[in-house]
């Protein structure tokens, strides 16, 4: 092959081009993903077992403030991955540094928690609710992927999960017991199930079906 | 931005709208930049040319994902990338699943796994997969450390371990077969 046949190429390419619909950028992506799929899970929780607003504490305000930054930081990293070269080390830095400050204020609670044992304000089930409800927002991020490209299939779907499954888990950490074991026990863990988990499963699933010609 | 970038971010703007002079030049301007990547990291002749059109069709395909507000480089750069490491992963798994036969014509980089193998490269096939490929590709295709671990999804230092560790099972293999 020579450059004349690259040249046949770009001549073909060019002559059948039309205009594209250009994505939307990954911020607002981002930005009406999160709005959408928190307003929606947050009403399926309230709706199912209404929410117990008695507990507001400067930790809990700090600690929600921190897990919304992740939730927006892991959901625009994981639509930043659609857009070839745009995810950059300090975009992940930047995001895991938000994770570790969350953790850390989580483990500092465990140590010197500020309230009692509010064991009475448990709510039942919300680790499940927490895996149920995150396939929301993931499907939604399954069907934008399918217009945009994913250079590392196992980490996007991994970073795509773990920012789906945050969302009910801010639902829960607002909703259910103020209780720090409980929270990395039945809200922490099952949201590293749903990244880890979920995430190899569906890059193997599609990994699977491109070896089949789907 | 450079006066390159600006003008083919301009380009490429205007091939978003259907722009079909603007795009057919875009692509013109590109064609250097990606033969010269490819030509960089793809050692077998061969393959230079067919790599370069996937590219340029991967390119084409990628259009609607292109942000006006980025530069247009490291979107360019990172779609021929990937192109150039799937050709890599496809031609590694090609080599290993075939078993490799005696070519007294192969050689490799180094005397030292020279005077191991001998010649026999159906040696290899009693190493570890991994390992096999990590001595594969920076011993019989010629790419560098850093290359191979991009190419086996791991670190530098696993990769020199893998090699390491392959090497000395093969001197192992080699001075048994010699003491039959």
């Amino acid at each position: 092959m020579s450059e004349k046949q690259h040249l046949d190429l770009i001549e073909k390419l060019s002559r059948e081009h039309k205009a594209v619909r250009v994505h939307m950028s990954a911020k607002n992506r981002a930005l009406l993903w999160f709005v959408v799929h928190m307003s929606l899970i947050t009403l399926i929780s309230y709706l199912r077992v209404p929410f117990l607003f008695d507990i507001f504490t400067p930790s809990l305000v700090v600690e929600s403030v921190l897990f919304l930054s992740l939730i927006l930081l892991t959901g625009y990293i994981s639509f930043l991955t659609m857009v070839p070269g745009a995810l950059t080390k300090k975009n992940m830095i930047f995001a895991f540094t938000v994770f570790i400050a969350f953790i850390v204020m989580l483990f500092s609670g465990l140590l010197s928690p500020q309230i009692g044992n509010p064991e009475v304000l448990g709510r039942r089930h919300c680790e499940l609710e927490i895996i149920a409800y995150s396939f929301i927002p993931l499907a939604h991020v399954l069907y934008l992927s399918k217009s945009g490209i994913y250079f590392n299939t196992k980490a996007s779907f991994i970073i795509a999960s773990g920012a789906s499954a945050c969302i009910p888990g801010m639902v829960m950490h607002l909703a259910c017991a103020y209780n720090y074991k409980h929270i990395l026990l039945f809200h922490i863990i099952p949201i590293f199930v749903v990244a880890f988990g979920f995430g190899t499963v569906f890059d193997a699933v599609r990994k699977k079906a491109k070896v089949l010609g789907k | 931005m450079s006066y390159e970038a600006e003008h083919l971010k301009k380009l490429l703007c205007a091939s978003q709208q259907g722009d079909q002079k603007a795009y057919k030049c875009f692509l013109e301007a590109i064609l250097p930049i990606v033969t010269n990547r490819v030509s960089r990291q793809v050692i077998k002749k061969d393959d230079i040319d067919d790599v370069i059109q996937e590219s340029l069709i991967s390119i084409h395909k990628a259009l609607a994902t292109y942000d006006s507000r980025r530069e247009v480089l490291p979107w360019l750069i990172t779609i021929v990338h990937r192109r150039i490491i799937d050709y890599i992963r496809k031609v590694t798994r090609i080599s290993d699943k075939e078993q490799l036969t005696i070519d007294g014509d192969v050689t490799f980089f180094e005397d030292e796994t020279n005077s191991i193998v001998k010649g026999d490269l159906s040696i290899l096939n009693k190493l570890p997969k991994q390992v096999k490929r990590a001595i594969i590709l920076t011993k019989i295709d010629g790419y560098t450390t850093k290359e191979a671990a991009q190419i086996l999804g791991v670190g530098e230092g696993a990769v020199r371990t893998k090699i390491s560790r392959g090497l000395s099972k093969l001197k192992l293999i080699a001075s048994k077969r010699e003491h039959r």
